[in-house]
């Protein structure tokens, strides 16, 4: 293995021959869908978007776990920011994330409240040492591939004594909110490219329902342009030949059956739960929880939190765009009453949100 | 949710190994907690929030590449060379 | 003197007194400001370019400088970009009360070799000590002026960069956050009036200069392509980014071209001298990185585009506040 080898991966020649053979192959169009923000940017930043033949239709989903993070949840953690003795530790995503009444954690360190952006999880157990007196609320976004990391963190406190660390546990998973999506009839599209990095924790076999209930196409994928290309071309392919698979293509990091010790790592702290989901309202068995026996490190259990659905935001169609039924430009808030400065919805939130990503990186 | 990097292992310690990113001479150390087998220096691993997540599989990065020349319309031999 | 900076000293008195003759004369002293006169009475002629800028930067001290470097580099080089030669700079200090004296004086003596080496003169300044938790260690004020012996004009072909891009902004945010990765990376800050008055001197025509500061290579871009209505567009493979930048950046999910660079400025100037532009900045220990990057069109006016390493286009926007390192 070496970085020249991986470096192939964006070869600008090899995809332009496969993006030709794609344009020759493709009867009709092709709307396809990923599901995580950093596919999001790796279309956008690589170029790939300009590239595609008009034909494929590109569609993000709610695989931004910052974006799809719950309005009421959002002011579950503004609440805490400015509260004595408790430091907010958060990856920096999250920083400018809107609550209510134009709060943002941003805002909240101008106030006062003491708020560190951490890189990693682990980086809160040393913040937990060296403020003894304080409480140290971490707080934990992220979907399959994240959730196993805050888990190890929550392993290695116990281990060393720390008891001043908190957990506010939002995580949610891909394959149920997956499900969700396509039981809306609603939905308007052929096939999937599925987040690599998710799949690298819990493997392929989660993802089997989409071809086997829907008979629609899915496949793992890498985040490189000609990852990408090759999932779509496979797409193409099979849609041809009238059928629907469930495949992997990111098999230089992605197995058959995940990694299993970082799976039994997460469900040992972790158990499935309901969850809500800006811009998509509730999922039954999508959300994660801390478990009983970890619930010293439970930060909704220590300040009470309640996570509620509030009322809808008025004119956002997110919930339309997640599900491919619209583009960001036929929303009638983008780029005027909702822009990344002032976001409404999920979509505009996040940076890499597939409007905001429209919005920064889109050449008309 | 899936920023990681590919590093390469250059030591180990416990359950931590220091790795470089990229050709440069940066370095970011990992947990290997989530990892069922310790690697060895020289393996590649995917980074994300400090943790490894996997190791790279060479054999496979290989194949995929095989497989794109071919669906590229370029046999084995020619074209990006493997 | 006391080992730390007291609330004393910025008062007006004997400690102040001290203060100046044995720190600031000491390290930054010239005919000008030891006649430590209310004001300094200068000599200028023709057309005067002025620039002020504060500096609160976090850390103080950095690979490849310190604020005092940055605060005299960075003044320096916004009168230089306006084709000024630099003459004369104000320094202004605002100290939290508590500040280490070694700190304090290895920062002045920063400032004192950076102007030295720039070829300017400290003439005037002035010292606040205010109590602790009012300021952050030490805020620095610089205002610059110098004589313009070129007017820039916002149109031209060619665009050159002098640099590797991304140093500055990567190295502050590495170490500020003490973020537990290992880069080769420092700073960039620089004073480049010198090879900036040579390039205005001795080209037929420049029509743009500026460094691309807070906001990197692409705010600063998209701030001339926008108040001239003109389209920038670069080519990715030919921006210079050092490796270590470009690990430390993946590690972190941040892009280089929205990073700060304190020692490099952007050239837009008409095609036909570009290759003599950067023969005059590869000359220079400044430029040795210098490269073409990119080309003015008319295509998306006000716009900055990216042509990609696979070939694709996209668009180069302006970030809504800084960059913050992400997972998603």
């Amino acid at each position: 293995m070496s970085f020249e080898l991986l470096e192939k991966f964006r070869d600008p020649d090899l995809c332009r021959r496969i993006l030709d053979k794609m344009e020759s192959e493709l009867d009709r169009e092709l709307r396809f869908m990923e599901v995580c923000g950093t596919h999001t940017v790796a279309i956008f930043q690589s170029g790939l978007r300009s590239l595609l033949p008009d034909r494929i239709v590109h569609l993000s989903g709610p695989g931004c776990p910052v974006c799809v993070t719950h309005e009421s949840e959002v002011n579950a953690f503004l609440d805490l920011a400015g509260r004595d003795n408790v430091i907010l530790a958060t990856f920096g995503d999250l920083m400018r994330v809107p609550g209510d009444k134009g709060r943002n954690l941003k805002k909240a360190v101008a106030d006062g409240a003491r708020v560190k952006v951490v890189y990693s999880p682990f980086d809160t157990l040393k913040l937990a040492k060296e403020n003894p007196g304080d409480l140290v609320v971490f707080i934990g976004v992220g979907f399959e591939t994240t959730a196993p990391t805050i888990a190890a963190t929550m392993k290695m406190a116990r281990e060393q004594g720390i008891d001043n660390l908190r957990i506010l546990c939002f995580h949610k998973t891909v394959p149920t909110a997956l499900d969700a999506l396509l039981s809306d009839e609603a939905i308007n599209i052929d096939g999937f490219i599925l987040p690599g990095h998710v799949s690298a924790i819990i493997g392929v076999k989660p993802y089997d329902f989409i071809a086997e209930d829907y008979a629609k196409s899915a496949v793992v994928t890498g985040f490189e342009p000609l990852d990408i290309l090759q999932s779509l071309n496979q797409m193409i392919e099979w849609r041809n030949r009238g059928e629907a698979h469930v495949a992997n293509n990111y098999t230089r990091i992605v197995g058959e059956h995940g990694n299993p010790k970082a799976t039994e790592i997460m469900y040992e702290v972790f158990a499935p739960c309901d969850a809500l989901w800006r811009g998509l309202g509730l999922i039954p068995g999508s959300g994660l929880e801390i478990r009983p026996e970890w619930e010293q490190f439970d930060a909704k259990k220590q300040f009470g939190i309640e996570i509620k659905e509030g009322p809808a935001l008025k004119g956002c169609k997110c919930g339309d765009i997640l599900k491919g039924v619209k583009q960001p430009d036929q929303c009638p808030l983008f780029g005027k009453a909702c822009t990344p400065a002032n976001p409404v919805g999920p979509c505009m939130v996040s940076t890499e949100g597939s409007c905001a990503a429209y919005y920064k990186y889109k050449l008309d | 949710m899936c920023l990681a990097v590919p590093a390469e292992v250059l030591s180990l310690d416990a359950d931590m190994a220091v790795c470089r990113v990229d050709q440069g001479q940066t370095t970011v150390k990992a947990s290997l907690m989530l990892l069922p087998v310790p690697p060895e220096v020289g393996e590649f691993l995917i980074i994300h929030a400090g943790f490894a997540l996997r190791v790279l599989d060479r054999e496979e990065a290989e194949e995929s590449l095989r497989a794109l020349n071919e669906a590229a319309g370029c046999p084995l031999g020619t074209g990006t060379e493997v | 003197m006391s080992d730390k900076v007291l609330l004393d000293y910025g008062s007006g008195g004997r400690a102040s007194q001290r203060l100046i003759s044995d720190l600031f004369l000491k390290y930054l002293g010239n005919d000008e400001l030891d006649r430590l006169n209310d004001a300094a009475v200068l000599d200028l002629s023709g057309r005067i370019a002025m620039s002020t800028d504060s500096f609160t930067v976090d850390p103080i001290f950095f690979p490849g400088g310190d604020i005092g470097s940055l605060a005299v580099h960075g003044t320096v080089n916004d009168v230089a970009m306006m084709g000024a030669v630099p003459r004369y700079i104000t320094c202004g200090y605002i100290i939290e009360e508590g500040l280490p004296m070694a700190d304090l004086e290895r920062i002045v003596q920063s400032m004192g070799e950076a102007a030295k080496h720039a070829g300017v003169k400290v003439v005037t300044g002035d010292t606040k000590v205010v109590p602790k938790g009012a300021c952050d260690k030490i805020f620095i004020n610089t205002t610059g002026i110098g004589e313009v012996i070129a007017d820039p004009a916002p149109s031209g072909d060619a665009v050159l960069v002098s640099g590797t891009i991304g140093d500055h902004g990567l190295t502050v945010l590495g170490t500020r956050e003490g973020l537990d990765f290992e880069a080769k990376v420092q700073s960039d800050s620089a004073a480049l009036n010198h090879l900036l008055v040579k390039l205005v001197r001795e080209l037929p025509e420049v029509h743009v200069l500026r460094d691309p500061t807070r906001g990197g290579l692409a705010t600063t871009l998209n701030e001339i392509t926008k108040s001239s209505n003109v389209c920038c567009e670069l080519t990715e493979t030919a921006i210079p980014v050092r490796p270590e930048v470009k690990g430390g950046c993946s590690i972190l999910g941040l892009d280089p071209l929205y990073l700060a660079n304190e020692g490099k400025f952007i050239c837009i100037l008409p095609g036909e001298y570009a290759d003599k532009a950067l023969e005059i900045m590869h000359a220079d220990p400044l430029g040795q990185d210098a490269c073409r990057i990119g080309t003015m069109t008319d295509a998306n006016p006000g716009k900055v585009v990216l042509v990609t390493q696979l070939g694709g286009k996209r668009l180069l926007g302006m970030l809504e506040g800084e960059q913050l390192p992400r997972i998603c």
